[in-house]
């Protein structure tokens, strides 16, 4: 399964998300990997803690796949994250655990303008991963990207037409954020437009993609039970008029993947929450590690994705 | 004689085993030209010859390197409708008279690279199979892959795999015309899936050590594939009906393909019958499947105790 992760902003955690999904998936007993189609900035390593890899591999990585590097190369570099990752309880794959992989792009790698070999390059990469694993993130860059046309033309090709793509939209749970994700999916020049001018069916398309809404504070928290009782009522007036912002946008319950509830560690350090952060280090909560679950197993829940 | 070779095998990227009509029409590679098949004793078919033209460099044992000039030849495989592999080969040969000759006489010779320059066979075999993963002897890796995309992308297939496998690559030499003392098969195991097979063997043809390279790896694959289903299973950990569920795409799809030496000449039988006293690759194969059928036989009987026991009868454990 491709699945491919974007947002209409930056900052909205979409990578963090990712590769925690990712991460979740393999443990369960996927294999999966992480695609870095995010060209202008291509830091997935640093979240992965690759040494030598934090903001892309020095050659042979996604961007001299697609020629825009210092030399060609005829398959991008694989790094096994359970092998190559500097953290000490990431190196060990645990029993059970499925493949975990990073593609990364090239150090210093910028967006490169469109090419006509890239589709045909692209087309036979995700096929590539389609084959070897289970869950294939793809994560695109902020907003509407060279990248996020190049896979929508890929994945309307006839080779890649029966393979099951999924969009995951990423916003943050804000007025701003709301309206921005929707013209993202659904406004002009957005997933939809886009790719229905490049073959695909809209209907299926528009099945095909979910909202995740990132650093959400849940006014029912316990953790807020500190707070004045007139700060409280003020959260939950906000909060439901963002609900209706959402409903009216579009990205209400029907289209929502999951929520990821706001993380001391992962808005000061992007990395991957391991159970020993939550259970042995207790430096994070546990409701977000329940979240990145929640969404991990959503991705493949046929129910999730029935027509809303 | 020396001949260089890589074997990429993957599972086919369609949701039912491939008939024999379905593999004719995807390893129709060249236009105009048959597939070759066979059905007993298992289903096989394979593509046309293709060739693609080297002028390359051949890396040697020494760090230095040897001028290669010729074709390669490759093809497409699949067995049983499901292992499908992209075989390349070249024979290697020294250029007669030292010189780079017009194109012509090298497509006359298709399959085989002239070195310009003596030619130190041990050399050449150990360096091809001591090369990065990343990048192989003559691009040989990079033509299997072509190979594989054209096969994976047909629209004769549905591109959706039962379950997902990890490719292998088999990189192997062979130097035949040996005396019987001389005779060597050296095969390892090295990580991400690259295997490397060395044969030293007497006087045969280069399309029957082809055929034995191709065999030895798709059984590594099968093995491979195996391993991984089982260890993913969580034998002894997981509840038994999720363990048999995750064994269940091997139980449907692996384990009636295996098949050693199925369609080899006598020339080679003995590579295989060397590789069965050591690694052993039947034995470990068997194991494997014995201890599949043991986890469903075991889960069988539990669901049929935890059925019995809900009708009131006294469970393994004791309980009711």
């Amino acid at each position: 399964m491709l699945v491919f992760a974007v947002s209409d902003k930056g900052g909205t955690g979409r990578s963090i998300t990712s590769c925690n999904i990712v991460y979740r998936r393999a443990l369960a007993g996927h294999d999966a990997c992480y695609v870095d189609f995010d060209f202008g900035s291509p830091t997935a390593g640093s979240i992965f803690q690759i040494t030598g890899a934090g903001r892309g591999v020095v050659e042979g990585g996604l961007h001299s796949y697609f020629g825009a590097g210092n030399a060609i190369v005829e398959e991008p570099r694989r790094i096994n994250v359970w092998s190559e990752s500097a953290r000490g309880s990431l190196r060990r794959r645990p029993p059970g655990a499925g493949r975990l992989t990073l593609i990364p792009g090239d150090r210093d790698g910028a967006e490169f303008p469109p090419d006509p070999d890239a589709l045909d390059r692209c087309v036979r990469l995700f096929l590539r991963l389609e084959e070897e694993f289970e869950l294939c993130l793809v994560d695109l860059s902020a907003g509407r990207s060279y990248a996020t046309q190049l896979v929508l033309q890929a994945t309307a090709t006839p080779a890649l037409r029966n393979v099951v793509s999924r969009w995951l939209v990423f916003h943050r749970w804000t007025r701003q954020h709301i309206p921005a994700a929707a013209g993202l999916a659904f406004g002009r020049d957005g997933i939809v437009d886009v790719g229905v001018r490049t073959g695909h069916d809209e209907r299926r398309l528009r099945d095909a993609i979910r909202f995740v809404r990132t650093a959400v504070v849940d006014p029912g928290s316990s953790d807020l039970a500190g707070l004045r009782a007139a700060q409280i009522a003020w959260l939950l007036d906000c909060h439901q008029d963002l609900l209706e912002l959402a409903a009216r946008h579009r990205v209400g319950r029907s289209a929502l993947l999951g929520s990821v509830p706001l993380d001391p560690v992962l808005q000061w350090r992007e990395q991957l929450l391991s159970d020993d952060d939550v259970f042995a280090r207790d430096v994070a909560n546990r409701e977000t590690i329940a979240a990145f679950d929640d969404l991990a197993r959503k991705l493949t829940d046929p129910v999730v994705w029935e027509s809303p | 004689m020396l001949v260089l070779g890589e074997v990429q095998t993957a599972m086919l990227m369609h949701a039912e085993a491939a008939s024999p009509p379905l593999a004719e029409q995807v390893l129709a590679l060249v236009c105009g030209e048959r597939v070759r098949t066979s059905h007993r004793p298992i289903g096989y078919a394979a593509s046309p010859e293709t060739y693609t033209g080297v002028d390359c460099p051949i890396p040697l044992r020494s760090g230095g390197t040897l001028r290669g000039v010729g074709t390669l030849a490759g093809r497409g495989t699949l067995t049983g409708g499901r292992v499908l592999q992209g075989s390349v080969t070249a024979r290697i040969t020294r250029s007669p008279d030292g010189r780079r000759r017009p194109w012509s006489h090298y497509l006359s010779h298709p399959g085989v690279v002239e070195t310009i320059g003596r030619v130190d066979p041990a050399g050449i075999a150990e360096a091809h199979l001591l090369t990065e993963p990343a990048s192989s002897t003559l691009e040989m890796g990079a033509v299997c892959r072509r190979l594989l995309v054209r096969v994976q992308q047909s629209p004769h297939l549905n591109q959706k795999s039962p379950f997902v496998a990890h490719r292998t690559t088999l990189r192997w030499a062979a130097e035949t015309g040996t005396g019987p003392d001389d005779e060597r098969v050296r095969f390892t195991v090295e990580d991400d899936g690259v295997r490397t097979l060395r044969l030293v063997i007497g006087a045969a043809e280069a399309c029957d050590v082809i055929a034995v390279c191709e065999d030895v790896a798709l059984h590594d694959w099968l093995l491979t594939v195996l391993l991984a289903t089982v260890e993913r299973s969580r034998i002894g950990a997981g509840e038994p009906a999720g363990v048999v569920d995750r064994l269940r795409p091997a139980v449907d799809h692996i384990l009636h393909l295996w098949m050693p030496a199925a369609r080899l000449n006598r020339d080679v039988m003995g590579v295989w019958e060397r590789l069965e006293r050591r690694p052993g690759l039947s034995r470990q194969w068997d194991n494997e499947v014995r201890r599949v059928r043991d986890q469903i036989a075991t889960a069988a009987v539990l669901l049929n105790l935890r059925r019995a026991g809900e009708g009131g009868v006294a469970t393994l454990d004791g309980s009711r």
